[in-house]
């Protein structure tokens, strides 16, 4: 009518091409399960089903802190999809054959990763029943009710797991974080292994003959490839770091750790020790954590926030990367690699080397990592006693063993489960370790402690510093403002009984 | 109440309006008004107090986010610059050409990036800039040339690899908007200056651009109210890094919003972002009407 | 414009040079990203820059069968809200650039404000209201917000073409017993056919890449768009850079169609002098 023919014509033709290709798609039905490779029936699950069905339906947002658990689009494997995946639904499947009454629906990808969806559904409601976060976020969402704590159910037995007389007796009771109200809210599916891993040719290269194992042998080491013109250490996460406050600190952790004592200090006997003065973020050792912390910063790369570690690693432009379980995973598989490599834990300070050193952090692992929490959602719609079932039969040994090490980026959480023989080492070191009397991962670390406020605070200044954009005056005289900042905050929301401190 | 009168005999027009109107105010209106209520509480996703306007005396002791703004003003004229005078130019190549099929040609290919999300476009360009493995290094050690800067990831020159992103800055909406503005320019006018001896750049300088001036305060106003509260860039590329290298306001108030679910604070900044822009618009419309 | 070329071949040579250049070092990053798209994951690491063989085609496989249950939807959502946009849009601008009538000024003035607001401001307590509205995981909950966030600046350029449009055909019309409705269809649109196609180009783009508003909406896989999908190669730690950039460019597809066959009309209304201040 009031187009012309020509350009009416080709609007057809291309609308009409998107829709023919999309059309043909959608008769696939939009709501794919991924097929699973096991021989379960039931594997489209209709979760906005509104026909009249009595099943209670479980929504899993299964993310990971290194490697989400959410079943691949695919289980053929190929170069594009090289860790097919989808043991998750694999278990799912047989706990509904335990449980006719419920569904389980798995989503695929993971929503809840990034933390402003998050946010906004658990704000609204809407989040999936079992959800992944951080875990450091449990510690702002517990107190607007948008996780549910797990205390009744850890202490009830887990009755798929043989000779269990209570579910927490699966993990580490000292491991298991707890919140500033005493309950745990989270379950935890996999622990990292962590470490340092090194290009064994560059460390001959630099005539460095056996991996360093102090702090002194390791700046020594940096030097030495300095020497030969190498970029020696990249970090990816931060960790090395954490265990180097808990070092510098060892001492006066116990002078804190008194209303809980159990080797960690928590977020409320730190507000305590802050309000107290007896921590103090000018101190001593504090200045030395820094000192140490700059040292080891000055053999990194130009430019080091914004390199992609991994890659700089494997083509051999970089000696040592700070590396959890998926990158030793993928440093194992890369064929092109031209290089031997090797792996070690993270150097440790010792009484010689700093008056603040002699008791360090557990070393092969960084603790528990994914945390798996139960929503307002599951409250909500009357599914967290059956959610809670369903976690129970995913942790057992035997089958968190097949949750996680499918996936070959982490050791599965569950106490007697079997590790893959990647991370056996690490694990050993651990174990180890842990005999020993090292220090419980996270026994302190500020940055979480002082609230996130505090926490990025941190993060931005203490890369200022490192870059040399601040002094280290500078630096502690914002931090100790923004410490102050964060500790009114989380004094006004927890309401702290002042009187048993 | 010849006013009222007139409302109803206007009010076939209001009719026509109300639709528009009634899904402005839903989901256009509504929003930002429950924002800034809330900008004046400590809402935190949860639960809201009022505490009227200690938001805005944080806003004036947060040191993080009054630095940003002069992060924000860089990157603000920086881009108005790079956003505008490569097109601009571009266009202007591009519109002189004799050969029309080269002509629409560049044309088509100097549009086509407007397909491609700003995403990808701009993970491409960090890795790109990445230190050790991206491509400016690489190429530059391969050339014998100093090659260890940091790009990003280099506090002295993230702003600048920012403003870098899109080199060399011609392809896009800004390209279209003054190839259109130059099309549009009569053939008499051109005709005209040729009779009075202006051609090329005299042409260019006297007649075209003056001609485009439209277009370039269009662009300009964009420009701007996207400035002053973007922050996409260091969404995927920077985090505000390094350390507070590269934070501008918007970037603080969507970390305020959902990294510490102080929304009431965020609401708060926002508030005031709009405020500025508001202003700030203002006054440059006020400038662009004194000017016809 | 020949007679110039006469005169400056020289001119016309530089020309030409200087935009290839400029074409080249505009579209490299492209191209390297089409050559990414073919790389499984070794390749990436270690050839970034340079073509590697062999050609990994199955990240386009991947791709597609990540996408492709999402095409349908993101074809609806985009189409609906576009047509809402344009529809609204253009009886607005027609009404507030051809009548007076009292509160017009003030009425545009305010939906134009709307386009300075800072989106990310709105976010939550949109999200909020459209759980309110119970439109979570319907694709209402997209296209409302959509439409409310295409039209203000849809209305400004509606607005201010149709004020230019000659005012002796609506008087015409208006003579021969026309309503306003009338001179709307059949005066009004016709003529505005190239600032319509602008409007709808410009707001396909928008509303086609989107990630925020169906991210935090559509929790249900049925209704997801085909830019929330692209995700899944984003969100295990592993970029799989292959198939994310061969996702983009399989999504990029439809668009670039789009855009080729009505490029005509969009340059038509960029030029109509109807898009500036």
């Amino acid at each position: 009518m009031f187009w012309s023919k020509k350009w009416h014509q080709s609007l057809a033709v291309a609308l009409s091409t998107t829709l023919v290709l999309s059309a043909c798609s959608s008769g696939s039905g939009g709501n794919e399960s991924k097929p699973s490779a096991g021989a379960s029936e039931s594997t489209n699950v209709d979760s906005s089903s509104k026909a009249p069905t009595e099943k209670k339906v479980i929504v899993v947002d299964p993310g990971g802190d290194f490697t989400d658990y959410a079943p691949t689009t695919s289980m053929e494997k190929s170069d594009a999809n090289p860790h097919p995946y989808n043991e998750i639904r694999v278990l799912a499947d047989e706990w509904e054959k335990l449980h006719p009454e419920a569904k389980i629906e798995i989503l695929s990808p993971t929503k809840s990763k990034d933390r402003k969806v998050a946010v906004a559904q658990l704000a609204a409601g809407t989040a999936a029943d079992i959800i992944y976060q951080i875990g450091t976020f449990k510690d702002e969402d517990y107190p607007k009710g948008w996780v549910l704590p797990f205390d009744k159910y850890l202490d009830m037995p887990n009755p798929y797991a043989e000779g269990n007389a209570k579910w927490k007796d699966l993990y580490n009771e000292s491991w298991l974080n707890r919140s500033g109200d005493g309950q745990v809210y989270y379950i935890p599916i996999d622990a990292v292994p962590i470490g340092i891993i090194y290009n064994k040719e560059l460390f001959a290269k630099a005539g460095i003959d056996k991996p360093p194992v102090t702090y002194t042998e390791f700046f020594d080491a940096q030097q030495k490839l300095k020497g030969i013109g190498i970029a020696s250490y990249m970090p990816i996460y931060r960790w090395s770091d954490i265990t180097l406050e808990t070092a510098v600190f060892a001492n006066k952790i116990k002078e804190w750790d008194v209303l809980t004592p159990n080797g960690i200090v928590d977020q409320e006997e730190f507000v305590r020790a802050y309000k107290k003065g007896l921590y103090q973020v000018d101190s001593p050792e504090n200045r030395e954590y820094y000192k140490l912390k700059k040292e080891k910063a000055d053999g990194y790369p130009n430019g080091w926030n914004s390199i992609d570690a991994y890659k700089a690693f494997v083509t051999g432009k970089v000696a040592m990367i700070e590396a959890v379980g998926i990158h030793m995973r993928n440093v194992q598989d890369d064929k092109e690699r031209k290089f031997e490599y090797g792996t070690m834990p993270f150097p440790i300070l010792l009484q010689e080397e700093s008056a603040y050193g002699g008791a360090n952090t557990i070393r092969g692992t960084a603790g528990y990592a994914t945390a798996w929490q139960l929503t307002n959602s599951a409250a909500k719609k009357g599914t967290a006693d059956l959610a809670a079932d369903f976690l129970m039969y995913l942790t057992t040994p035997k089958n968190n063993a097949r949750l996680v090490n499918n996936l070959q980026a982490a050791i599965p959480a569950a106490n007697g489960a079997e590790a893959v023989e990647m991370f056996k080492p690490m694990y050993d070191q651990f174990q180890q370790d842990y005999k020993d009397g090292y220090l419980t991962w996270g026994a302190f670390y500020a940055a979480v402690l002082g609230g996130s406020e505090y926490g990025q605070a941190y993060e931005k200044l203490s890369v200022d510093y490192l870059l040399g954009s601040i002094s280290l005056d500078k630096l502690l005289v914002e931090l100790e403002k923004s410490m102050k900042k964060s500790v009114d905050g989380i004094v006004q929301q927890h309401k702290y009984d002042e009187s048993k401190w | 109440m010849g006013y009222i009168k007139r409302l109803y005999q206007a009010r076939l027009y209001y009719l026509f309006l109300l639709p528009t109107l009634a899904i402005l105010l839903i989901f256009g209106f509504y929003p930002p008004l429950s924002a800034l209520y809330h900008a004046f509480t400590n809402w935190n996703g949860a639960t809201a107090e009022w505490i009227g306007l200690q938001n805005f005396k944080y806003m004036l002791e947060d040191s993080f986010l009054i630095d940003s703004v002069w992060n924000m003003l860089f990157l603000l004229i920086a881009g108005l610059i790079t956003g505008n005078a490569m097109s601009l130019l571009g266009a202007a190549f591009v519109f002189n050409l004799k050969n029309s099929g080269m002509s629409a040609f560049f044309r088509y290919m100097f549009i086509l990036p407007m397909v491609v999300p700003g995403v990808v476009v701009l993970l491409l360009w960090k890795s790109l800039m990445d230190p050790l493995t991206g491509l400016f290094n690489t190429v530059l050690a391969s050339l014998g040339l100093p090659h260890e800067y940091g790009w990003l990831g280099d506090p002295a020159m993230a702003l600048s690899s920012i403003v870098l992103i899109g080199f060399p800055w011609v392809a896009g909406l800004g390209f279209l908007i003054y190839l259109a503005g130059f099309q549009s320019i009569s053939q008499e006018v051109i005709e005209a200056a040729k009779v009075e001896g202006a051609v090329g750049v005299s042409r260019f300088l006297r007649i075209d651009l003056p001609l485009v001036t439209g277009q370039i305060k269009l662009m300009i106003v964009l420009g701007i109210i996207g400035g002053l509260q973007g922050f996409g860039v260091q969404l995927v590329l920077t985090k505000g890094g390094p350390g507070s290298a590269t934070a501008v306001p918007g970037w603080l108030m969507y970390e305020q919003a959902f990294s510490y679910s102080n929304f009431g604070y965020a609401s708060m900044i926002g508030f005031v972002i709009f405020i500025v822009i508001l202003a700030i618009t203002f006054i440059n419309m006020k400038f662009i009407k004194a000017d016809q | 414009m020949k007679g110039l070329s006469r005169r400056f071949p020289a001119g016309q040579l530089g020309l030409h040079l200087v935009l290839w250049i400029l074409l080249l070092l505009t579209v490299y990053p492209f191209i390297s990203m089409i050559f990414k798209s073919f790389k499984n994951f070794n390749q990436d690491t270690h050839n970034p820059w340079g073509i590697t063989l062999p050609f990994h085609f199955e990240n386009y496989t991947l791709a597609w069968e990540t996408v492709r249950p999402f095409m349908l939807n993101t074809v609806i959502v985009t189409a609906a809200a576009t047509l809402g946009i344009v529809i609204l849009s253009s009886i607005s601008g027609f009404v507030l650039a051809r009548f007076k009538f009292p509160l017009r000024e003030t009425i545009f003035y305010i939906i134009i404000s709307l386009m300075m607001i800072p989106g990310i401001l709105s976010l939550i307590p949109l999200f909020i209201l459209i759980r309110d509205l119970r439109l979570i995981d319907s694709s209402w909950g997209l296209i409302g917000p959509y439409i409310a966030g295409g039209v203000p600046f849809g209305i400004f350029l509606m607005r201010g073409f149709m004020e230019k449009l000659p005012g002796e055909l609506f008087e015409a019309a208006y003579i021969d017993g026309a309503s306003i409705f009338q001179s709307f269809m059949r005066i009004a649109v016709p003529l505005s056919r190239p600032i319509i196609t602008t409007l709808v180009i410009l707001n396909i783009l928008n509303t086609w890449n989107d990630i925020i508003l169906p991210s935090i909406v559509l929790t249900d896989d049925a209704k997801k768009t085909v830019a929330v999908g692209l995700l899944t190669f984003t969100s295990q730690y592993n970029e799989q850079v292959g198939p994310l950039f061969a996702g983009y460019i399989i999504t990029s597809l439809p668009l670039l169609l789009f855009f080729i066959v009505a490029s005509r009309q969009f340059i038509t209304g960029m030029t109509s002098g109807a898009v500036k201040l």
